[in-house]
């Protein structure tokens, strides 16, 4: 018996080994270009997990029912979508893992407190300053259809300063309103706008700074904390790079 | 500011993370490739194969207390070097300084986490980091511990204005609580990473080191430096026993400065090993470097709250990674449905169903275990009893719990913990760049999936196979003959082969949390 163990152990182990061996041998091949039809419909992604190899050139040809972010984590790679049309998104998976992709769907993504609101006021779709150095300006003007409509903006370097333009054409302002960014406010944050109003913000905080149109993704999340409903970032899948 | 650029996508990472509260560890996310099946299978069968190879063919293990030592202060220049003022001093203030800073930061800087130093530092570095760095090479929490060194720097100050007195009260601690505060305040702690969905933002953990700080000075002052550091202080407590792996130890060979000790530190072989107290105060003193492992199988008397706070880590662990699972996602849905979606931000079902697992699963493990002890006091016909058996062989699985420790966390480590780099230049997220590192983007193919693999099924099976040799090491100190040793090691066998099964198989799980 006590022979007789240790021998069948051995064998054992040498199947192991050799089943190792083969297993880390296998894979291989060159780098791929690859199209990957991607289907994002109501919060679900299809395929739920996206299987790539490691240096594959990867774009991801995304057909989604709603406008909205479309985010690779760890990569850090978003793109904006819009309803009914594909977007590509590009990239060569360098790094081998699992990554979670996470979508905005935009229609919840502006729930604001007031006002009416359509698609438009996404992220950056209305304005985006390129980044001010301290003491430089960005200006805005209001457009006729927009009355009726809250314009929520920020800096997208740092997202506590941010504010609303709400636009009316009974009470709002005309001709030029100020917006002053500090180190830790817009001020002031929230300014009644009537159409063709020129709306000047000028970044007298220490740093750059940049004015975008639209909520930051932080405080979409801010809101998700307080109202403890639903999650305004779902989580619809992941990217798997497998090792070559 | 490029950095910023890079850094705010990432932010939206960590908004998501606070949006999605079935989140499982403390903070980071992972992104390891589950272990592949043919990797599972071998590493399982390596298990199996070398476990009855050792007992079959490696039986002559010695169950003598010395093993090999050798002396790091024994010739003069290192000695000088490990123990100057010059060394110590720093770095002593450098960890005073660091948990001024988690504090600072978290009350005071961005509260995005990602953008603020406090939850990098604590959760990765700290908590990952420093548990991995003090399991493999040493204690260093006992040097850098910021609450031991705060408080014996206001005993000196306190000797200098009234010389002669203590500055604690030296109350006599309680002998029956053992270790029960430490035991407690890290169950805590546990959940807090492990249940808790707010444990990443910086102001909360602010307040977390907050409130620790004073309930650890108000320890000390009570009950005497360390008679709370063995007893009280959590992290002492839990980073000795993961040191007990590590490669070096501190000795103290004189018994004169143990007669002084504050409790009973030698062990049933006389060896006084790991008490920092005699250490600090004798002069015949040794920093030894010693096999992996050896310090888990010392001659010892285990108490109960020692084996309860081995069986917590050894849950944790495990329960750390489950927690990814999918698995684990449906009894949190199952929980949800049950109890629905109410309750607030902190106490809702998912909160629940989390502490569930906090609790549950050390309960279970718990029972597991005891059910095993007994079939091996079974084995040795009555001569130990069930408890006493799960107190003597605790330690020797701790091996296969590091082990999947190691490879549950090193891609967390190595790619979440890059962000420490920026963040040391701009710890409060305000836009500053001290060392001009905040450009530094985090390099997310720093180890390849194969390479991880093997890492880890690797060190699972290593690990598996130092407990097989510390529980053959106590059997045979412990029993009569070696008939009974044997018989008393296959229910331990079989108990050990599945943990480290377990262990694989959640590694084989994809994470969806």
């Amino acid at each position: 018996m006590k022979i007789k163990k240790p021998k069948l152990i051995s064998l054992l182990i040498v199947v192991g080994l050799f089943a190792m061996v083969a297993s880390a041998a296998c894979g291989g091949g060159d780098p791929k270009e690859l199209d990957i039809p991607v289907n994002i419909e109501a919060g679900k992604m299809d395929p739920g997990t996206i299987k790539v190899k490691q240096g594959d050139m990867v774009t991801l040809k995304i057909d989604a029912d709603e406008g909205g972010e479309f985010h690779l984590h760890t990569y850090d790679i978003e793109a904006d979508m819009e309803a009914d049309s594909v977007t590509d998104f590009y990239f060569v998976a360098e790094a081998t893992g699992r990554f979670k992709i996470t979508y905005h769907p935009q229609g919840e993504h502006d729930e604001g407190d007031e006002g009416d609101h359509n698609d438009e006021d996404g992220h950056g779709s209305l304005f985006k300053s390129e980044e001010l150095a301290p003491g430089s300006t960005f200006s805005y003007e209001i457009e006729d259809h927009q009355a009726g409509e809250t314009v929520p903006f920020h800096s997208h370097l740092r997202p506590a300063l941010n504010g609303n333009l709400i636009v009316s054409e009974e009470d709002g302002a005309v001709g030029a309103v100020a917006i002053k960014y500090s180190d830790e406010a817009a001020t002031p944050n929230e300014v009644h706008v009537g159409p063709g109003t020129v709306i000047t913000w000028t970044n007298n905080s220490s740093v750059l700074q940049t004015v975008v149109s639209g909520l930051h993704a932080d405080l979409v999340v801010d809101e998700y904390e307080h109202d403890d409903g639903e999650e305004e970032e779902i989580e619809i899948g992941f990217v798997e790079v497998q090792p070559r | 500011m490029k950095n910023l650029k890079i850094i705010l996508p990432a932010a939206t990472a960590a908004g998501s993370l606070v949006a999605w509260p079935a989140y499982a560890h403390g903070f980071g996310e992972r992104t390891e490739l589950p272990v592949p099946l043919g990797f599972f299978l071998i590493g399982a069968g390596f298990a199996v194969a070398l476990s009855f190879l050792f007992i079959s063919v490696f039986v002559k293990v010695s169950g003598e207390s010395s093993y090999w030592r050798f002396n790091l202060l024994g010739s003069r220049c290192p000695k000088q070097i490990l123990t100057s003022p010059l060394l110590l001093t720093p770095i002593k203030l450098f960890s005073v300084f660091l948990l001024g800073l988690v504090i600072a930061t978290g009350y005071g800087g961005e509260s995005e986490s990602l953008l603020n130093f406090s939850p990098t530092f604590v959760w990765i570095i700290w908590w990952v980091g420093m548990s991995i760095f003090i399991a493999l090479i040493g204690n260093v929490w006992a040097l850098v511990n910021p609450w031991k060194i705060l408080f014996g720097w206001a005993e000196g100050f306190y000797q200098i204005l009234q010389p002669g007195q203590d500055l604690s009260l030296g109350r006599e601690y309680p002998a029956k609580f053992g270790i029960l505060p430490a035991l407690v305040l890290f169950g805590f702690y546990t959940w807090i990473q492990d249940a808790y969905t707010k444990g990443d933002v910086p102001s909360q953990i602010a307040t977390m080191a907050v409130i620790y700080s004073v309930i650890t000075l108000i320890g000390m002052f009570i009950f005497g430096k360390n008679q709370w550091l063995r007893r009280g202080e959590a992290f002492s407590v839990v980073f000795g026993m993961l040191s007990r792996f590590s490669a070096t130890e501190v000795r103290v060979r004189s018994n004169d400065s143990c007669q002084v000790c504050s409790v009973d530190c030698r062990d049933l072989s006389g060896e006084c090993i790991d008490c920092y107290e005699c250490f600090q105060r004798s002069t015949d003193r040794e920093l030894n470097l010693r096999p992996f492992a050896i310090g888990l199988g010392r001659n010892e008397k285990v108490t109960n709250d020692v084996l309860a706070l081995v069986v917590l880590l050894l849950a944790t662990v495990t329960f750390d990674g489950f927690s990814a699972t999918s698995a684990w996602a449906e009894f949190q849905t199952f929980i949800l449905d049950t109890f629905g979606n109410g309750g607030g931000q902190v106490f809702n079902s998912l909160v629940l169903a989390d502490t569930m697992g906090v609790v549950l699963f050390p309960l279970g493990f718990f029972v597991i275990y005891l059910f095993f002890s007994k079939l091996m006091a079974m084995s040795v016909e009555g001569e130990v009893g069930t408890l006493e058996m799960a107190r003597l062989f605790g330690y020797s699985l701790i091996p296969i719990a590091l082990a999947y420790n190691i490879a549950h966390f090193i891609t967390l480590l190595l790619i979440q913990g890059q962000l420490i780099v920026p963040l040391v230049s701009d710890p409060f997220g305000s836009g500053w760049n001290i060392f001009g590192t905040v450009d530094y983007s985090t390099n997310i193919a720093i180890i390849n999936a194969r390479i991880l693999w093997f890492l880890s099924v690797g060190l699972i099976v290593l690990g598996h196979v130092l407990a097989v040799y510390l529980a053959h090491r106590v059997a045979i100190r412990t029993f009569s003959n070696r008939a009974l040793v044997l018989k008393s090691q296959y229910p331990m066998l079989v108990l050990m082969v599945v943990y480290t099964v377990i262990s694989l198989w959640i590694l084989a799980q994809p994470i969806v949390q």
